[in-house]
């Protein structure tokens, strides 16, 4: 007997059809969440974009964090922060609607203004000579007495033009450097002398601190100054008050290293700010990859030779700088060593000596320049070295250290 | 009542018990549709995602173009309008404000945004 009992049968219906509706509402109302936090996450990004423009601005100081509402209306409130990170600046933005957050670090860095100068040596009435095979391409600032080709040890210049560029005369002085900036450097380097600090030993073997979070200073103690096999990253500044060692099994990805004298062993890679007062010593076959610098600034109270001596076969991306506020008769001095590449800048307030086949592509400014031969020293001579400006990348970020040579600020690169 | 077809017997339903079922569809019916308009409504619509992708593309031409001039358009069927204000403080910062109407001047989406002046170049 089959029972037709159309109530029942209805009610089923309805229970389905009532399901079916319930089910599509959940979609819509999942699709309509989903759809509006992609429009807060669209916005938040375009905050950001907004937050970012704002901080890379000179008129947005280094130094200040705030907090404020972008256009004015709802929706738009954004944290800014500038400090200084190393020879870099530092900006980290935050944007958020409600409990939804967005954030960004980065690194900033100005445009050279000059994109064409590949170097300047002061002029102390002798001239700048060049032999073997050396290339010099871009706009050379030159002593008035010129440049002219030399015969050393059996060889001579071996090209007919002696600058591929405009020359131009250089002043008795090095470029002006800011010295505001330079003081935040030596302001990093008080720490060698604060004798409260509490030393300590390396934390385990490796120390990552993110750069949205407060920076990281560690105090090396004594006979704990070797970083072999340690791995640093990020937000962390480590300070050491004898001489700081870097080995090839040491990674450094955008730390900032302080100590007298800092050494970095052969074979090393990695991306790292190093601040010294005596000196820097790296090996050979040793990397640093863009965006790194090595500096060395001289105490006022030093009787002796700063330096900065660079291994056979390296490949730097940075800028190596060495100074001295006022001239003594010990300049400082940086040494690069055979078939070494510099891209990036080379400043000395004393000596630059080059080894043979050594390649700067970039700028390199010196009060005197130095070439080793097997049997002599020769001052002021380019002996099978080559400058070479326009191989620099049209997108290397220069510093704010040399004052009237830069533009505006832009991203140098992206942190976590 | 039972009416016997063969050996099988069949139950029929009463006249009531039909209208009343007739009636719990029609309301289910009713409800259903309400609840599928209703999110049909609520969903985001062609248009207006459309507008937001255009929008997008529109604000990175015009940055490019780096001419941060007043300007209405149009594109396909949507209007588009761009106004541009100085950022106080930042003289190198202009404050972008890109909105797009449909057909029917109904606002759809909108963008604003600080650019460099110097980004075109």
């Amino acid at each position: 007997m089959i029972r037709a009992s159309a109530l029942y049968i209805s009610l089923i219906l309805s229970m389905l059809i009532v399901l079916i509706c319930g089910s599509i509402l959940l979609i819509g109302y999942t699709y309509r969440m989903e759809q509006k936090k992609q429009e807060r996450r669209e916005r938040l990004g375009n905050n950001l974009a907004s937050a970012r423009e704002m901080v890379l601005q000179e008129s947005f100081k280094t130094g200040v964090s705030e907090d404020l509402s972008l256009f004015g209306l709802e929706q738009d409130s954004v944290q800014l922060e500038k400090k200084n990170w190393g020879i870099y600046e530092l900006g980290v933005m935050k944007a958020w609607i409600g409990t939804d957050t967005l954030r960004s670090a980065l690194l900033m860095a100005p445009v050279l203004k000059d994109s064409l100068r590949a170097l300047y040596l002061s002029d102390e009435d002798r001239p700048l000579s060049i032999s073997g095979k050396s290339l010099i391409k871009g706009t050379a600032y030159l002593p008035k007495s010129g440049i002219r080709a030399s015969y050393v040890e059996g060889s001579t210049y071996t090209d007919k033009t002696l600058v591929y560029g405009t020359t131009r005369d250089s002043g008795r002085n090095m470029p002006d450097v800011d010295m505001s900036l330079l003081k935040n450097v030596t302001d990093l380097m008080l720490g060698l002398k604060d004798s409260t600090q509490k030393k300590e030993a390396f934390p385990g073997d490796s120390l990552v601190n993110s750069f949205y979070r407060p920076e990281l200073k560690l105090f090396l103690a004594a006979g704990h100054a070797d970083l072999s096999g340690k791995i640093i990253k990020g937000n962390v500044v480590i300070v050491a008050d004898t001489s700081l060692i870097v080995d090839a099994d040491t990674q450094l990805d955008k730390v900032i290293l302080i100590a007298p004298h800092v050494a970095v062993r052969s074979g090393f890679k990695g991306n790292v700010q190093v601040f010294a007062t005596d000196s820097i010593t790296l090996g050979d076959r040793v990397q640093l990859d863009y965006p790194s610098a090595l500096l060395v600034l001289k105490n006022d109270t030093a009787k002796f030779q700063i330096r900065i001596d660079i291994g056979k076969n390296c490949k730097l991306s940075a800028l190596v700088f060495a100074y001295e506020k006022e001239r003594s008769t010990l300049m400082p001095l940086i040494a690069i060593g055979s078939e070494t590449v510099i891209n990036g800048e080379v400043f000395a307030k004393g000596y630059l000596k080059f080894d043979r086949k050594s390649l700067v592509q970039g700028t390199v400014s010196a009060i005197r320049f130095m070439a080793r031969t097997s049997s002599s020293l020769y001052e002021n001579y380019l002996i099978d070295t080559q400058i070479n400006r326009p191989a620099l990348s049209r997108y290397y970020l220069g510093t704010k250290l040399f004052v009237g040579q830069t533009l505006g600020n832009k991203v140098l690169c992206r942190l976590e | 009542m039972q009416v016997g077809i063969g050996r099988k017997g069949l139950k029929s339903s009463s006249i009531i018990e039909t209208i009343v079922a007739v009636l719990i569809l029609l309301i289910s019916f009713a409800l259903g549709m309400m609840i599928y308009n209703k999110v049909m409504q609520s969903t985001y619509a062609d248009v207006r995602l459309r507008a937001n992708l255009e929008q997008g593309l529109i604000a990175d031409s015009l940055i490019q173009a780096g001419t941060f001039e007043h300007e209405l358009f149009k594109r396909h069927d949507l209007s588009f309008e761009v106004n541009y204000k100085a950022q106080e403080g930042y003289p190198e910062l202009l404050v972008m404000d890109l909105q797009c109407f449909d057909g029917a001047g109904v606002k759809l989406s909108g963008i604003t945004k600080i650019i460099r002046r110097g980004d075109g170049e």
